[in-house]
């Protein structure tokens, strides 16, 4: 094992930032922050492709097309707007109106979405309108499944299951919390949701099932959610002020399906060598690794069968906001509350 | 790098109240600072604010079924977006719905770590429509009652659309209600905007040094029980009854002359309404057992937070020259040193509860046990001689 302590290369954007996203193949990486700045970069070097100003007001969400690269941003000023690399504009944009543009989400094959309030619009691979429709409440997450052919749309009281191909809803969970954020398993057999009753709910994907399995509640409310490569593991970050002040809480929670509800076993570890409060956290594509970002700039990575952290250090620029592995590679790329990105190169 | 929290200004009262319309001046009036609003009523008025946030309310409860333990799901989501654009606003004001319970909303400040540190809940500010807020408290709304009884200054609004002894009478009702809160009357909510901002209402030692008497000097009707720490020279039981009919005149049986100065016996408050929201407020001398107090406030709140909507008070405790100040919202309790007793300053125990059907001889009972100097022992004799 060797560790690589330092930033292979750091950028600045000039705000907090919202998202990182990669291209499928690992040959470049995007960046935005709220300000409406958007970098594309080349993971490995770093060298910086390109930068837009993106939206006016600030810029509040962000997908990647996997296999294209391009860059799907939604903005305070209402608009959805479409990067790439190769050009020096906006390739194409859509205005909803006054709203925010809060939640997008993408295909690997072309497919995007986008909500604003509660008005949600599906389009497709050539940018024509597939479905228009509003909802009842907020729309808050979107999330495509099953190769696109499911649109999975978090609201405030329910989560929606909507065919993009029968351009129909299939099922809708209803919550008796609201749902903060949500996370399906790489398999796409469970979604977690992390529940503002402090609980996380596992709804089977395969089955649609109304009751969710329970897990917690814990102490403060779950503020990240991350499953393992296999969808077996999912990490759960929340800091638990009761007894645990400035310590990092990660609860490990070992789903495993092959039994039923009272089965799934729970292993909680407290990695209290790091410090602060867990901030980020991200699981490695295709191994068993965990990274974990502290409120207080540390970064650490886990394997999390073993415990063996692999790597351990403090970044500059203020608590860490986003951490995102580059999907090729055992690089980590981390983003701090002031606008720091980086590189760290993470070798087992 | 430490940053001053967001003060939050929680915007309540009736359907048709004037909520908007007030939200509407505080915008557009020039007093130089950035609003994000955060709504959750749809359709009324279109506001002209780049910075207007819509929310959908989301109420839920536990398991173990007490509304102190409520969270507001989206509102946290929507408020941990706001921390990050922290640069882009100067405070928030959060306009509930018409039929809104506030206090779900103001808890979210208070249970959850992270919004804490960021936020402060500067006031509870509830509209209330004068010329329909008795037909709504008369048909038992609880919505109305409670959002009046959280509020920390009442705006009596559409004035110019009752007669000045309609007025009165619903000012009277509202003292009553709510002894603690501020009281602005206005037509078309034209309320000073700098009487309903930066209020610091929630800032335990601030808020009571805003109005250090504040027990409820407008009321003219009370319960009155004095016993052994009376140190006037009536020693008998005496008792006022009240009676509110719907048109509220109020009927004093009285057999002693009362002033409402503060004064050295114990001295009770009590108000209950068709809604069942009551007012009991205390003055007490002597001096308190800190500790047995906390303890007793944490059983309180544990067993009736749900009962207690708002409660504040100044405590003589013993063993300490400073004053002990403290305040909550159901279960959400806080009490701390203050600053020391000025000298001529009145060392007395003065408190209020506001709640729903609050029990006056338990608050009482529980209050005089914290005292320093009583027998507990015989305290729970007799107790245990009166459930008998």
């Amino acid at each position: 094992m060797s560790n690589r302590t330092r930033p292979q290369w750091t950028h600045q954007i000039s705000s907090h930032p919202v998202g990182i996203v990669f291209q499928e193949s690992a040959d470049l990486a995007a960046i935005a922050g709220i300000e409406g700045d958007l970098l594309f970069l080349h993971p490995e070097s770093g060298k910086l492709r390109k930068r837009f100003e993106t939206h006016q007001g600030g810029l509040t969400s962000v997908a990647c097309f996997p296999l294209s690269g391009e860059v799907i941003t939604g903005g305070e000023d209402g608009y959805l707007r479409r990067w790439s690399v190769d050009s020096e504009s906006a390739k194409w944009e859509f205005c909803f109106g006054k709203g925010w543009v809060e939640a997008l989400a993408t295909t690997a094959t072309g497919e995007f979405a986008g909500a604003s309030g509660k008005e949600l619009r599906v389009w497709n691979k050539s940018a024509e309108l597939e479905i228009h429709t509003t909802f009842e409440h907020p729309i808050r997450e979107l999330q495509f499944i099953r190769n696109g052919e499911v649109l999975v749309v978090s609201t405030p009281r329910k989560t929606i299951f909507l065919s993009v191909t029968e351009q129909k809803p299939l099922f809708a969970l209803p919550h008796q919390a609201s749902p903060l954020l949500t996370a399906a398993s790489t398999d796409e057999t469970w979604l977690a949701c992390g529940m503002a009753d402090m609980g996380v709910m596992l709804f089977d994907l395969r089955t649609l099932e109304e009751e969710g399995l329970g897990i917690g509640p814990f102490a403060t409310k779950p503020r990240h959610l991350s499953w393992s490569p296999e969808g077996l593991v999912l990490a759960v970050g929340n800091g638990d002020r009761a007894v645990y002040i400035n310590r990092m809480i990660l609860a490990l929670l070992h789903a495993n399906r092959e039994k039923e509800e009272q089965d799934i076993r729970r292993a909680i570890s407290y990695s209290e060598y790091v410090q602060g409060k867990i901030s980020a956290l991200s699981y490695h594509p295709t191994e068993g690794w965990l990274a974990m970002g502290t409120d207080e700039g540390c970064i650490q990575v886990e394997e999390t069968d073993s415990q063996i952290p692999l790597l351990q250090t403090t970044v500059a620029g203020g608590g860490i906001a986003l951490l995102k592995w580059s999907p090729a590679s055992d690089r980590l790329l981390y983003a701090t509350e002031e606008g720091r990105i980086g590189c760290l190169w993470v070798r087992h | 790098m430490a940053t001053n929290p967001i003060p939050v200004t929680i915007l309540t009262g009736y359907l048709g109240s004037g909520k908007t319309t007030l939200l509407n001046r505080i915008l557009t009036e020039h007093h130089g600072e950035r609003i994000a609003v955060i709504e959750n009523e749809f359709g009324e008025v279109g506001i002209d604010n780049d910075l207007v946030i819509h929310s959908e309310e989301e109420l839920f409860e536990m398991n173990n079924g007490c509304i102190c333990c409520t969270v507001r799901g989206d509102l946290i989501r929507i408020l941990e977006r706001l921390i990050k654009r922290r640069n882009k606003f100067d405070r928030v004001v959060i306009e509930t719905t018409g039929l809104a319970d506030p206090s779900p909303v103001a808890q979210t400040f208070f249970l959850d770590e992270d919004l804490s540190k960021a936020f402060v809940v500067d006031a509870i500010v509830t509209l209330v429509d004068a010329r329909h807020v008795e037909q709504h408290l008369n048909d038992g709304s609880p919505e109305a009652a409670r959002q009046i009884a959280f509020a920390d200054v009442l705006v009596l609004n559409k004035l110019d659309l009752v007669d000045s002894v309609g007025a009165e009478r619903v000012a009277t009702r509202l003292a009553a209600m709510n002894p603690v809160a501020k009281l602005i009357r206005t037509t078309r909510a034209n309320a000073p905007i700098s009487q309903l901002l930066d209020l610091q209402c929630f800032d335990v030692a601030r808020a009571l040094d805003l109005d250090p008497l504040f027990l409820p000097k407008k009321v003219e009707e009370h319960d009155h029980v004095c016993d052994e720490h009376c140190t006037h020279d009536h020693h008998h039981d005496h008792e006022h009854k009240h009676d509110h009919h719907h048109d509220h005149h109020h009927e004093h049986e009285q057999d002693h002359e009362h002033h409402h100065q503060p004064h050295a016996h114990e001295h009770h408050h009590h108000h209950e309404h068709e809604s069942g929201v009551t007012s009991v407020g205390f003055e007490i001398p002597g001096e308190i057992n800190l500790q047995r107090f906390e303890a007793w406030m944490q059983v309180l709140t544990m067993n009736m937070g749900e009962q207690l909507y708002r409660y504040k008070g100044v405590l003589n405790g013993s063993g300490t020259a400073q004053r002990y100040v403290f305040q909550g919202i159901h279960m959400m309790y806080e009490g701390t040193l203050d600053r020391p007793w000025k000298p001529g300053e009145t060392r007395s125990n003065r408190f209020v509860f506001i709640g729903k059907n609050l029990p006056r001889e338990v608050l009482t009972a529980g209050f005089t046990a914290c005292m320093e100097g009583v027998d507990l022992d015989q305290l729970q004799k007799s107790a245990a001689a009166k459930q008998a």
